[in-house]
């Protein structure tokens, strides 16, 4: 009965304490999340490398936390790496923090697709948690999805175009310099392997866009753009219109395929209104290009002969 | 001779006898003669006369160096327009040294010509008649033509040289027409042409074409009527000399001559701005002739309308996708520029700008400008943000740049804008049920006219990246007060997160075993009296009986399918509610408070329970 006694007072003791940390609880507003919420990737390569920037985003980054991060793709674990560590501090004040997921595919990966999970886990700097409770945390979960292929994809995306104005052409003697259209693109390389657009097409029409006055392409090679990277890269296209303005109707294409067009202002400026460069010999129009290396060549051949016959006749003496 | 002497005795008396008064006389007129030497030069004349007429050498007419001819060519195809002057040349030799006259008739009868004086066309009209001009050098005769008699539009001339002999003046008898085709006569006076009304076409449009039209013609008929040139200057300006514009410009010259009602057309510029603008007409006949009067030099003016603006390249957040970052809240500070163009310019006449505004709307792109027009009404956070709402529901800030818009002739100003998003926004990547969609955006720019262009979509639509974001609504799990050896019954502890992000949501949770000193870095050891273990917690979806729900484990986190669907509410975000419940074993024997840490991992759901 003593014995009884005391075992009911130590109950009820227990289930004091348990009643305080009910009392206890608190409104919880701050939240937390992830964008995106995947490492997704289905043109992998043996041997390529692939990188995701995934946010931790807190609602409320008032106190300093951590986050904690596991790993759970069995079949892949070696492949994933997070590049800030397995705990990437949440100071106080960032509300934001940036994680980077890298995947380096083995050259003896198996095409095929590979799944996995990454959980992330918000944890107090300190590890301490409320005393007298059972806590939650906030977490999140990141969906890995990747298939590596035996195969190339050549693909990309227009995020942003832009034209800028430009200066008209110029005639220096016989020769036409024509003016130099800037058209930037921002590229993603949504493929597998290097790329450019093939071709970058300008047909340009009055203002009125009723009238089409040229029609023109870049010239020279576009800069390619790393497999999954997205980059700004210029095309140079040749216009001899004089200063004015125009509609300009372009088109992007990778190989056969427009990729994107659309209209954009050209503004043609009088010669020497921007301090730059126009198109150099580049630009030149096939006859004009002929009609300064003809002679050139011409010349070298003449020197050439001129020597040899040289060489021939010294050692005829010799 | 035979006298009567008894009529004329007192004569015949005295005849032949001196009387003292005639003696007298005589004397007197000597002594006059003598002293004043009277008649000296009439008497030397008398003896040259006298000597003349044994010498008799009459005045001879002068003669012709060079025959007579227009001084410059005035013809059918070169008539002297009307009001210049028609003149005449030629050069004579006279004997003697006389000088000359050159006079232009236009009868062919010799003219008369005085002792003293010009010589005079005898009959018809004298043309003119030259300065006495000094032998063997030539002679310039000049007068203004009008359109009135005697002028007419052809004019024979006859021209004459006589000479300017003070006893005998002669005129040659052969008389000068010209000397070549170019400079004979007839003398030709072109009129000015008949300008009695000028018009301009309606307002046009900028790069279209404009046309001026007149009631005009031309008097002349000799060699079929003159054909009319129409010149529009864009100021009074007009050279009646060189029958050009002066340093103002020329707007329209008619580009092929009619021979009534001249117009001219001509295009406008592809930028210009909506003004009426000064426009002079001056008609012109083939010979360079200006029309006087009328409507000669009148300003018609021109109209050039206003036209919408169109819109151009257009950038949402610079080509990326677009990433929530605030939970439950909105996301700020996205960019979004574009370019809009106005061929009225992009400054107007009064020096301001053209472009003053802009229609705009943010959207899911399968949405479709017509449900999310700019109005107001249109707007939701989920998917359609409309320029028209308030910027208290949508704080959109758009400003054009002030260095964009270089001058008349530049038709573009570039617009910079930025804009929040709320945490509900339609994700459109793979994972969501609107991955077939991109976020784009709808520009129409508006005028200071208020005329709004057509709302153009970028051509780079960005993808919304999916944000599945977890919060609370408390933080711990309310489980009660337990005796060892019980466990609360059903699950009734319930904890409720929230869709605060933009996608739908499962709960995945993992938690740690409980006891008096737990933290995250000192875990609860392995004791039966003073740690709860991690599986003596349960949870479901519904307040179920104590060993019906899922266990809890520390070290694989269970993936509940709370199935909370998007929020779609920017104020009420969607909730999930899970049980729990718990058992203390029998053989706790440490009183005290408990520790422990679940953890509740935000998974996006599938697109089907969105």
């Amino acid at each position: 009965m003593q014995k009884s006694s005391r075992f009911l007072y130590f109950r009820r003791t227990l289930g004091l304490c348990l009643l305080f940390f009910i009392l206890s609880a608190e409104i919880a507003r701050a939240g937390f999340g992830i964008t995106p919420p995947y490492v997704r990737n289905t043109s992998l390569t043996r041997n390529s490398t692939y990188e995701q920037q995934i946010l931790l985003v807190r609602g409320n980054p008032d106190d300093p936390q951590k986050a904690q991060i596991v790993i759970d793709a069995p079949e892949i674990i070696d492949w994933i790496e997070v590049v800030e560590g397995s705990s990437i501090p949440l100071p106080r004040g960032s509300q934001k923090v940036p994680m980077t997921v890298r995947v380096k595919v083995p050259k003896d990966a198996d095409f095929k697709n590979y799944k996995g999970i990454i959980r992330i886990k918000t944890v107090p700097d300190d590890d301490q948690v409320a005393a007298g409770a059972v806590s939650i945390s906030l977490g999140a979960q990141v969906d890995i999805d990747l298939t590596v292929i035996d195969r190339e994809i050549k693909d990309f995306r227009v995020r942003k175009i832009g034209v800028s104005d430009l200066n008209e052409g110029k005639k220096l003697g016989w020769l036409y310099f024509p003016g130099k259209i800037k058209f930037s693109m921002l590229i993603e390389n949504t493929g597998n392997v290097d790329i450019s657009p093939s071709r970058v097409v300008f047909r340009i029409f009055d203002f009125a866009g009723n009238v089409l006055l040229e029609e023109t392409e870049n010239k020279g090679k576009i800069t390619k753009i790393e497999p999954y990277a997205t980059n700004e890269i210029m095309a140079e296209i040749p216009t001899k219109l004089p200063a004015g303005n125009y509609i300009a109707r372009y088109a992007i294409y990778n190989d056969d395929d427009i990729k994107q067009e659309g209209e954009v202002s050209l503004s043609v400026l009088k010669y020497g209104t921007l301090q730059e460069a126009g198109f150099g010999f580049s630009g030149l129009s096939v006859p004009h290009k002929i009609s300064i290396l003809l002679p050139i060549f011409s010349l070298l051949i003449v020197i050439l002969y001129y020597v040899y016959n040289r060489r021939l006749a010294r050692r005829r003496a010799s | 001779m035979l006298y009567n002497f008894l009529e004329k005795s007192n004569y015949m008396q005295t005849a032949g006898k001196i009387t003292i008064a005639a003696a007298l006389s005589g004397l007197l007129i000597f002594a006059f003669v003598f002293l004043f030497n009277a008649g000296k030069s009439e008497l030397l004349r008398v003896e040259a006369q006298t000597a003349s007429t044994t010498l008799t050498v009459l005045n001879t007419p002068p003669q012709w160096i060079t025959l007579a001819r227009e001084e410059f060519e005035s013809s059918t195809s070169s008539p002297t327009n009307s009001g210049r002057q028609i003149s005449w040349i030629a050069t004579a030799s006279n004997n003697g040294g006389v000088p000359y006259y050159l006079i232009v008739c236009s009868t062919v009868a010799t003219p008369t010509i005085p002792v003293s004086g010009a010589p005079s066309c005898n009959g018809g009209t004298q043309w003119g008649v030259s300065a006495t001009t000094t032998e063997s050098t030539q002679a310039r005769v000049a007068t203004t033509t009008t359109e009135v008699a005697p002028f007419g539009e052809v004019n024979n001339w006859f021209a004459w040289v006589c000479d300017n002999d003070a006893v005998n003046p002669r005129c040659n008898n052969t008389y000068s027409q010209g000397i070549s085709a170019t400079n004979s006569s007839p003398f030709h006076v072109n009129y000015r042409p008949v300008f009695t009304n000028l018009s301009s076409s309606p307002g046009g449009n900028p790069g279209t074409v404009m046309s001026f039209f007149t009631t005009s013609t031309d008097p002349d008929t000799v060699g079929g009527e003159d054909t009319l040139v129409l010149h529009m200057c864009y100021l009074n300006d007009f050279s009646t000399t060189t029958a050009m514009c002066g340093l103002g410009g020329t707007i329209a010259t008619t580009t092929v001559p009619v021979t009534f009602d001249a117009g001219a057309s001509f295009t406008l510029p592809a930028v210009i701005q909506d003004d009426v603008y000064d426009a002079y007409g001056y008609i012109v006949d083939q010979h360079n002739h200006s029309a006087s009067g009328g409507q000669q030099g009148s300003n018609v003016g021109f109209t050039v309308n206003n036209v919408a603006p169109t819109t151009g390249t257009i950038s949402l957040n610079n080509g990326g996708n677009i990433i929530l970052t605030v939970d439950g809240g909105q996301t700020t500070g996205f960019p979004l520029t574009f370019q809009s163009s106005d061929a009225n310019s992009c400054v107007n006449a009064a020096s301001t700008s053209e472009m003053v505004g802009y229609d705009l709307s943010i959207f899911r792109d399968s949405i479709g400008t017509s449900t999310c027009s700019t109005a107001a009404g249109a707007y939701n956070p989920n998917n359609c943000y409309p320029s028209g709402a308030a910027t208290t529901t949508w704080n959109l800030t758009c400003t054009a740049s002030s260095t964009s818009c270089t001058g008349a002739n530049d038709p573009t100003v570039t617009w910079a804008c930025t804009f929040p998003l709320w945490f509900v926004a339609d994700p459109t990547d793979s994972a969501s049920p609107f991955s077939g969609d991109d976020w784009v955006a709808a520009v129409a720019a508006v005028d200071d006219n208020n005329a709004t262009g057509t709302r153009t979509i970028g051509s780079s639509p960005v993808t919304l990246v999916s944000f599945p974001a977890i919060s609370l609504i408390t933080a711990e799990i309310p489980y009660g007060s337990l005796e060892p050896g019980f466990n609360t019954g059903t699950l009734k502890a319930t904890t409720t997160i929230r869709s605060v992000g933009n996608t739908g949501l499962n709960q995945s949770v993992d938690g740690s075993a409980m006891c008096p000193g737990y933290s995250v870095g000192t875990p609860c050891p392995s004791s039966a009296s003073s740690t709860i273990a991690d599986f003596k917690q349960e949870f479901a979806t519904s307040s179920v009986s104590y060993n019906s729900g899922f266990d809890l484990s520390s070290t694989s986190p269970f993936m509940l399918a709370l199935k909370v669907q998007k929020t779609s509410s920017t104020t009420n975000p969607n909730s999930g509610v899970t049980y729990w419940g718990i058992e203390v074993p029998i053989e706790i024997t440490v009183a005290g408070a408990y520790t422990g840490l679940n953890t509740f991992y935000a998974v996006t759901s599938s697109s089907t329970d969105w």
